[in-house]
């Protein structure tokens, strides 16, 4: 708890400026771990089941993001 | 509507010192609404595929996905708001410092024509609503655009045609929140006025709280209050009124296309065009995008009703401050402090009456110059006049006759000049910040010295926390005496060249008034004194007086002379000293008389002045106690020419001593 208590007293008596632009930079730094992991789910390719005609299933491989954009039309 | 353009780009334009903050903050924002829109999606991969095909791979991942994206837009949405609190306060600040610089550089006649608690709702509750609005405005307007776009694009995705109709619902809605915007437009500027009003009342009771005692209007007053807040009560009440309406409209017109929307939906899924989960999605989707279109509503009300506020800011911005009148100034660096004023005549612009004719006065450095005469008569105009508050009419004021007072830089004409008046300010805080109110460099000495002077000293160390001691709101209430002296004490310590005495020792007793101006001639041998008085025996002390009668220069001389004359001088003093024809008579007498002796004791003191061979013997026989033999032989001088030396230096002491002794 006190540990907690000091670093609130740490972040509140931070000069005003430099802690924005320390706010600024952690920002970028996450901005470029998240172009990473959609990089990286771009590049997963999960197996989806999709039904097709006469209740038949086949598999196909797509990325999370066509997955969420596609229409299952035949279901 | 193109100038209201032009003054929101000049608002906006206060962001761009902040406009790496802004981009990143937008960025922040851009994320965490694409964030947003992948929940409903996620349901939708869930229904379509995951469920059907009892696919668990499927399940774990996507609600993996969705924990990754909650933490990604948690992270994006803090640090915009984080950013946009930094920009909001940052701006608030700049903006109150240019309003209150601006306000403090406006010409005085402009502060006496407003009313305080009018610019106090100015620079709080004004300032406010613009800053909200134009920090807001722009992180809204890029958010609803791009949630409204990003909703569009995946329910046309999912099916055009219901989205189509969806969008056709819109028109409707910007028409009525049009139709609001311009009433709440005119309700706020109603409020701004309203509680202006309400503010001023405050201040101005609030600072007369004696008068309102002494004349027992306690219930009046308070009534009077109670007037004026049921008026601001029955704005709010049609402020609440308005809103209430406009939310009925706004919630009975989305129930309506919502309603007619999830029923066209239910058909398209009946019909076999689209599946469950993509319902499931485009209804969460169309329950969204009403929020945006509602966003638009509300920027375009706050914008309509900041303008309100914009333009009582703006006018206050767009006044023509006092220091940039002339843009070729001398700036003074070294004065003697001779002030003349050469014809000066005044009146104020929209007036047709002069309140000062043909001036001409002269005050010269090392002397007290008095200024008496009836009231409003122009005594004060000619220190305002000096002070560069107000410029002439006709006629020109010179510093040092060379310098001409309208070409002066305001800046180093007014440090070269220290006022007391009547009506002294103590502002909060410890005497010793009131005593070094305009000084930048602090010395300790000078201040005691000053305070000294003004005989505030032995006060000030009698109180326990000495020069430390809080007066003003909080803290120790000062009498209009020892305030009078403290201001006089500050106006000495900032050991400028014009002193300007307004008034300034009326709430003192005659003895302490007699010994701060005992005082004064000592510190005022290289300084100009202005003195405005009504009473005999502050003029006694001046070494020239002017008497202003109808707006002229009436009589003019010291104040023996001016007893003589017989003529407005007289007939002033007698009816402010209370004094018989006679006694009068007898007072000039003694002037004259103390006038006589003062020149005789200089003349005689001059002759009288001991040589240094005389201070050396004397100080020899009489402190060292030598015998004449051996400061002979010290000197190198006979023992008879020491006794004579001695002799003649001790009977010129004796004589000085009389002399003193008769004054």
């Amino acid at each position: 708890m006190s540990r907690l208590k000091n670093l609130f007293s740490a972040i509140l008596s931070q000069d005003m400026a430099k802690q924005a632009r320390q706010v600024e930079a952690i920002t970028v730094l996450v901005f470029v771990v998240l172009l990473c992991t959609v990089w990286w789910l771009w590049q997963l390719k999960l197996d989806i089941i999709q039904s097709v005609k006469d209740g038949q299933t086949i598999t196909v491989k797509m990325d999370v993001f066509d997955l969420l954009l596609s229409r299952n039309k035949e279901q | 509507m193109r100038s209201r353009l032009k003054v929101l780009i000049n608002y906006f334009s206060l962001l761009l010192p902040y406009w790496d903050k802004s981009l990143l903050s937008l960025l922040c924002v851009g994320i965490g609404v694409l964030f947003g829109m992948a929940t409903p999606l996620i349901t939708k991969v869930l229904i379509d595929y995951a469920y059907p095909n009892r696919d668990l791979n499927l399940l774990t991942f996507l609600v993996l996905f969705g924990v990754l994206i909650f933490i990604f837009q948690t992270f994006f949405s803090d640090v915009s708001s984080y950013l946009d609190t930094f920009i909001h306060q940052t701006l608030s600040i700049d903006l109150r410092k240019k309003f209150f610089t601006r306000l403090l550089r406006l010409p005085l006649r402009y502060h006496f024509e407003k009313q305080v608690g009018d610019l106090m709702v100015r620079v709080t509750d004004d300032i406010d609503v613009i800053v909200d609005s134009v920090a807001e405005t722009i992180p809204v307007l890029i958010k609803t655009t791009l949630q409204l776009a990003a909703l569009l694009a995946i329910c046309l995705m999912i099916d055009w045609n219901l989205t189509v109709l969806a969008m056709l619902g819109v028109p409707f809605y910007f028409v009525q929140t049009r139709f609001f915007a311009r009433r709440f437009e005119e309700l706020q500027e109603k409020s701004q006025k309203q509680e202006s009003e309400i503010y001023t009342f405050y201040q101005e009771k609030m600072s007369n709280i004696k008068t309102i005692k002494s004349f027992n209007q306690e219930i009046y007053e308070t009534d009077r209050l109670i007037d004026k807040l049921i008026g601001m009560f029955a704005l709010v009440r049609q402020n609440l009124f308005l809103g209430l309406f406009n939310s009925f409209f706004d919630a009975t017109l989305i129930t309506l296309w919502t309603s007619f929307l999830a029923w066209y939906a239910g058909y398209r899924v009946i019909t076999g065009h689209i599946t469950i989960g993509e319902i499931m999605a485009i209804l969460v989707y169309l329950g969204q995008i009403h929020q945006p279109i509602m966003d638009f509503g509300t920027i375009y009300k706050s914008l309509t009703r900041s303008f309100v506020s914009i333009n009582r800011v703006d006018e206050i911005l767009e006044k023509e401050p006092e220091a940039y009148k002339d843009t070729r100034t001398f700036v003074l660096f070294q004065i003697e402090g001779k002030i003349k004023f050469d014809n000066v005549s005044f009146k104020y612009h929209d007036a047709e009456e002069f309140i000062l004719k043909n001036i001409d006065l002269i005050a010269n450095p090392g002397e007290i110059t008095a200024l008496a005469g009836t009231s409003g008569a122009g005594k004060s105009t000619i220190i305002d006049l000096i002070l560069r508050f107000v410029e002439p009419t006709e006629g020109a004021i010179y510093i040092d006759d060379k310098y001409d007072l309208k070409k002066v830089s305001l800046m180093t004409l007014r440090a070269y000049i220290s006022i007391v008046s009547q009506d002294v300010v103590i502002f909060s805080g410890s005497i010793r910040d009131n005593l070094q109110y305009g000084r930048k460099v602090v010395n300790g000495a000078a201040m005691v010295e000053a305070a000294k002077a003004a005989e505030i000293h032995d006060f000030i160390v009698g109180l326990p926390g000495g020069y430390d001691t809080l007066i003003g709101e909080g803290g120790l209430n000062l009498s209009g005496g020892q305030k009078q002296r403290l201001a006089i004490a500050r106006a000495l310590y900032r050991d400028v060249k014009i002193l300007v005495l307004d008034e300034a020792t009326s709430a003192l007793d005659s003895i302490t008034e007699a010994a701060i101006f005992n005082n004064l001639k000592q510190l005022i041998k290289a300084k100009t004194v202005l003195m405005i008085t009504h009473r005999p025996s502050s003029l006694k002390n001046a070494d020239r007086i002017y008497i202003i009668n109808d707006n002229v220069i009436s009589e003019s001389g010291t104040f023996a002379e001016l007893l003589d004359k017989k003529g407005d001088f007289y007939k002033f003093y007698q009816a402010q000293a209370h004094e018989s024809e006679e006694e009068i008579e007898e007072k000039v007498e003694l002037i004259k008389y103390q006038k006589r002796l003062i020149k005789e004791k200089l003349r005689t003191a001059k002759a009288l002045k001991l040589s240094p061979l005389e201070k050396k013997v004397l100080q020899l026989y009489y402190d060292e106690r030598k015998t004449y033999a051996k400061i002979s032989k010290e000197l190198g001088m006979e023992p008879y020419d020491i006794s004579l030396i001695r002799r003649s230096a001790k009977d010129k002491l004796e004589r000085l001593r009389e002399l003193e002794f008769k004054e």
